[in-house]
């Protein structure tokens, strides 16, 4: 599963002094692209949170540049709009997507949950429900497929069907926690 | 003219306020001199990192001025200021060897080859670490983890070297250790630091000054022992000093404080005289000045408590009673046993008290 670090920084930023601090703690492929108007992203595996949590600081240090971080599933608007609100809420840390959304909720902000509302537009409801089931079931797909009264194969099915329609890998703690809230305050709404 | 007499680092009227309108720094103002220990101490979210990370470079400053060396630095980049910084993570890049971390921040600096591995070589011997330079820094235990954080900071003959907490990470032991090296490594490379803890074990122990924050603002500056001895209020005193100063709400009176529950004591005429103390008070006494009195003494000052807990630490005990219906600490050494709910005689040392204003809070 590949997640977008996206970034903001401050200040100059040498793209191969980049490579040579992320070459320092990443092995595996990645792709960077970096934005002319101080943002950018990574595109990396999950376990590439690991390793940017570990040198944020360092990294900071070294490149002479302070970096805000919002992790995050996507490459569109909805990051983008969160991204600034990262800047903002989060500066000069690493924070995931769910919690920005958290954040906005609490400050009773709307514009993420319309780019969510038009992500889950077309999905279907039995789509719909067999992502809810696998959130209720702790992330069991087992316990899910029993519960929805479907074979395994089935669940799978619909469980895949519902990533390939939104983009949202919600067999990822963050991007099933996004998810959640989104239906917890549709839910309230 | 302001800027004449001003310290090697001087922080003048600095406000930090995010974009979110929170407001983190109050004007901080603050002269540190050439191969001074400063020690930022105070609560989570008291300012502290913020106002390191201003100095580093790593956060604007919305208003005020900064100087390192008689240099304006708000505008400079961090590069240009000269600095080195250790953070508490003790973070180092995995996949590089303990040399190649050292050298990473000078290689991106484009230096000589030479003069890295002559800093680097150098940074290793001071540290003693010279043995693991070909090492990755998973080979390491966290005590080496962190002389290689601090060596990344040395290489860097930077005018000042600011430590974001640490030591935080490291346990009690070689956190001890660790403290006395950071000392001799300061006095050697005669530099002059900064350093950020909530601990005031440490803030004590290091500093030549401390900054005691809270809330974004500075509550006092001065050296351990003014700080310690003479707390500019409630917060200080409270802060600094393990346990802390107890605190009573008392009525004063012609030199004679009552308590809550009816004790009095009579107060040494040096102690109020000159101040003006209001009837209702806040009266202060460290554990350390509470001690204990023999069986048969009586008098001013000496009461008779009821031990709830009586904690053995080896040497000494933290014996706990209520006293003027208030919870009090004593520190009493260990040369005879105290049980829990026994009876014992405390005497308060009259010279070692505080008077603080109920309202103000600071101290009269």
């Amino acid at each position: 599963m590949e997640k977008y670090y996206h970034f903001i920084f401050r200040g100059k930023l040498n793209k191969d002094e980049l490579i040579e601090v992320i070459s320092g703690v990443y092995h595996k492929e990645y792709e960077l692209k970096i934005i002319s108007n101080g943002t950018g992203y990574i595109k990396a595996g999950v376990d590439f949170y690991d390793s940017l949590m570990n040198i944020h600081q360092i990294m900071e240090m070294d490149l002479d540049c302070p970096f805000t971080f919002l992790v995050s599933f996507e490459n569109g608007e909805l990051s983008s709009m969160a991204l600034s609100k990262c800047n903002i809420l989060f500066p000069n840390q690493i924070t995931n997507l769910s919690m920005i959304y958290f954040a906005s909720l609490m400050h009773g902000e709307k514009e993420l949950t319309n780019k969510l509302d038009a992500i889950f537009l077309d999905v279907g409801y039995e789509v719909i429900q067999t992502a809810l089931t696998f959130i209720e079931c702790g992330m069991n797909a087992s316990l899910a497929a029993k519960r929805l009264y479907v074979h395994r194969n089935t669940f799978n099915y619909r469980l895949n069907a519902f990533i390939c329609k939104t983009g949202i890998d919600i067999r990822d703690y963050d991007n099933a926690n996004l998810f959640d809230l989104y239906i917890k305050q549709n839910a309230i709404k | 003219m302001e800027n004449e007499n001003k310290g090697y680092v001087s922080l003048r009227h600095i406000d930090k306020i995010y974009d979110n309108n929170v407001q983190a720094v109050f004007d901080f103002n603050l002269d540190i001199q050439k191969h001074e220990f400063i020690v930022f101490v105070g609560p989570s979210g008291c300012g502290k990192s913020t106002t390191l990370r201003m100095i580093a470079g790593l956060e604007d400053i919305t208003k005020g001025e900064l100087f390192i060396d008689n240099e304006l630095c708000n505008d400079k980049t961090p590069k240009d200021r000269d600095i080195a910084m250790v953070f508490q993570s003790y973070a180092l890049y995995p996949h590089m060897s303990v040399y190649e971390n050292m050298a990473f921040g000078l290689k991106i600096r484009r230096m000589p080859k030479y003069e890295i591995d002559r800093r680097v070589h150098n940074a290793a011997r001071i540290l003693q670490i010279e043995e693991y330079l070909d090492r990755k820094p998973k080979a390491l235990s966290g005590g080496q983890r962190q002389r290689v954080a601090l060596g990344r900071a040395i290489v860097r003959n930077a005018k000042v070297f600011l430590m974001d907490e640490p030591l935080s990470n490291l346990d009690a032991k070689l956190r001890v250790q660790m403290r006395s090296e950071i000392i001799k490594l300061h006095e050697s490379l005669n530099a002059t630091t900064i350093y950020v803890t909530h601990d005031q074990t440490e803030a004590m122990t290091m500093a030549s000054r401390i900054v005691v924050m809270k809330l974004g603002r500075i509550q006092q500056i001065g050296t351990p022992i003014e700080i310690y001895n003479n707390p500019a209020n409630l917060f200080v005193a409270g802060f600094i000093g393990s346990p802390a100063m107890n605190f009573l709400k008392v009525k004063f009176d012609k030199g004679v404080i009552t308590m809550a529950d009816g004790n009095k004591l009579t107060l040494n005429k040096e102690i109020f005289e000159g101040k003006n103390i209001p009837e209702n008070v806040i009266f202060g006494i460290r554990p350390e000045n509470i001690v204990k009195a023999s069986d048969d003494e009586k008098g001013n000052g000496v009461y008779e408590v009821k031990v709830s807990v009586a904690e053995l630490l080896g040497n000494e005990y933290y014996v706990h009673f209520t006293l003027g219906k208030g919870e009090v600490i004593a520190k009493i050494p260990a040369e005879t046993p105290i049980a829990n709910g026994s009876m014992i005689k405390v005497r308060f040392l009259l010279d070692k008290v505080h008077f603080f204003d109920p309202e103000t809070e600071k101290a009269i």
